[in-house]
């Protein structure tokens, strides 16, 4: 397994052109900006989802990429544009889960304001595992603030909620967190 | 233990806080050690939360995804930058009109390859052959002569509209559509050219029959100013960037060359007319990027 610490260190002249090149259909080009991006998209589908349905999930957000090429014109970066589309799949995916839990007795709102499972030393949880056993509605807050750098107005738009519950979603994630790094 | 601070430290963190909170709590922090540590241990979860790298997918996932988009090809678009209307039309190609359309390009090429190398009637050799504009018909407008602008107005910027991703629940969806026939810019240079009109596959394909579409002096001084702004900024770009951009500008070159050869045996093709300007612009848009690029950089 590789470790990029750094998703923007990709070459934003050479995503520009090989978007360009890809919305005229050359796939070599859109494997150039799969390769670039896939480890940010797979990552931030597994916080926001779990590792469960992350590589289902990154490839609906290429393959959806590829679909919607045509509308990227080089306006924002290409990793921009990207991201926030791979968000935008992912909850869409979240949300369509929800309902099948639900329609199948699986309902799973009682996890936004259940505690969170007490972990114990023993479970040696490292962060990104702490991060993933958040409750649903704090983990997808937490990975939009303060991992990906989105605002709580934002937040707000794109999980339906107020910025207040986003707020205090946020607070409860981290106070939750802060346990794992004692 | 909490008191009605603890609720308040992220907000605190953020800097979500009024001026008058934020000094209150400030002031409570000096009296209350358990509010001070718990603000340390979220300062450290969110510096944790900052530092956190990404993950390569431990599968090959790329295979999936090449198996899925080669059954749906993107609508292959071309830009139309010649826009006189303040109304902006689209010529798209399908992959399989492309394909058909290189295959009668390589059989027309290979056919004019084939009459040069015979020699044509008249020509009384084998040596290179002169390939005569077709001639110009028609449907000249005022403004269609080359019009080059000093840059401090109306400028080249067929991409206006980039469609923002969806919301949830309608990923993707469209909601910033190109807005007709505005012109943008591309780096404040040049200026749009108003020598041709909007093109699409039917009526205006027919009238490009006869159009001489390899001597279009408005084009040629876009295609030649953009080049010159690639060239002074070619250090700027990754040699990578470069190397793709090079060959991809060689491949646009070529096919614009077949066409032409294509067209210089049948003038009359409105199918190779329309692909020949498609084609032409399409070098010209991944010029304008690749320069915006450039700018951008500077």
């Amino acid at each position: 397994m590789t470790l990029t610490k750094n998703p923007d260190t990709t070459s934003s002249s050479g995503d520009a052109v090989d978007a360009l090149l890809a919305a005229s259909g050359d796939a070599r080009a859109f494997e150039r900006l799969y390769r670039r991006h896939a480890a940010r998209i797979h990552t931030l589908a597994g916080r926001m989802i779990g590792a469960d349905e992350a590589d289902e999930a990154t490839q609906d957000v290429f393959v959806r990429a590829w679909e919607k090429l045509k509308t990227f014109r080089g306006e924002s970066a290409f990793g921009t544009w990207l991201h926030r589309l791979a968000v935008n799949l992912i909850l869409a995916r979240r949300a369509a889960s929800a309902t099948r839990k639900t329609r199948f007795g699986g309902d799973e709102s009682h996890l936004e304001t259940a505690p969170a499972r007490p972990v114990t030393p023993e479970l040696a949880m490292d962060f990104e595992t702490a991060i993933a056993r958040l409750p649903d509605g704090a983990r997808q807050v937490f990975v939009l603030f303060d991992v990906e750098g989105y605002r709580h107005e934002e937040i707000a738009e794109m999980l339906s909620i107020t910025t207040g519950t986003s707020k205090s979603q946020l607070h409860r994630a981290r106070m939750i967190l802060r346990e794992h790094l004692k | 233990m909490s008191d009605r601070w603890t609720d308040r430290l992220s907000e605190y963190l953020d800097g979500e806080l009024g001026p008058e909170e934020r000094r209150e709590l400030e002031a409570h922090l000096e009296e209350c050690t358990e509010c001070a540590e718990i603000l340390d241990d979220l300062r450290r979860v969110i510096e944790s939360a900052a530092s956190l790298g990404d993950r390569e997918p431990e599968k090959e996932l790329w295979r999936g995804i090449e198996e899925r988009i080669r059954r749906e090809p993107p609508e292959i678009q071309v830009v139309t930058l010649f826009d006189t209307k303040r109304e902006r039309r689209r010529i798209s190609f399908s992959v399989p009109q492309l394909l058909a359309a290189s295959i009668v390009l390589a059989v027309l090429s290979a056919g004019s390859v084939w009459m040069a190398l015979r020699g044509a009637p008249g020509t009384g050799g084998t040596g290179p052959v002169a390939l005569e504009p077709a001639v110009v018909v028609g449907d000249t407008r005022p403004g269609d002569a080359p019009v080059r602008q000093g840059g401090e107005s109306g400028s080249v910027d067929a991409g206006s509209g980039e469609e923002t991703p969806g919301r949830t629940g309608e990923a993707g969806s469209a909601s910033g559509a190109a807005s007709a026939g505005e012109r943008g810019t591309v780096d404040g240079r040049l200026s749009a050219p108003r020598s041709a009109r909007p093109l699409d596959r039917s009526g205006d394909a027919a009238r490009l029959v006869g159009r001489d579409l390899t001597h279009d002096p408005t084009y040629d001084v876009a295609v030649a100013d953009l080049e010159r702004i690639l060239d002074e900024g070619r250090d700027r770009l990754d040699p990578a960037t470069v190397q793709t951009l090079e060959e991809s500008l060689r491949t646009i070159d070529g096919a614009i060359e077949d066409a032409r050869r294509a067209l210089a045996a049948d003038p009359a093709n409105t199918e190779l007319n329309t692909y020949l300007a498609g084609t032409r612009e399409r070098k010209l848009e991944l010029l304008r990027q690749a320069s915006k690029i450039v700018t951008a950089t500077t």
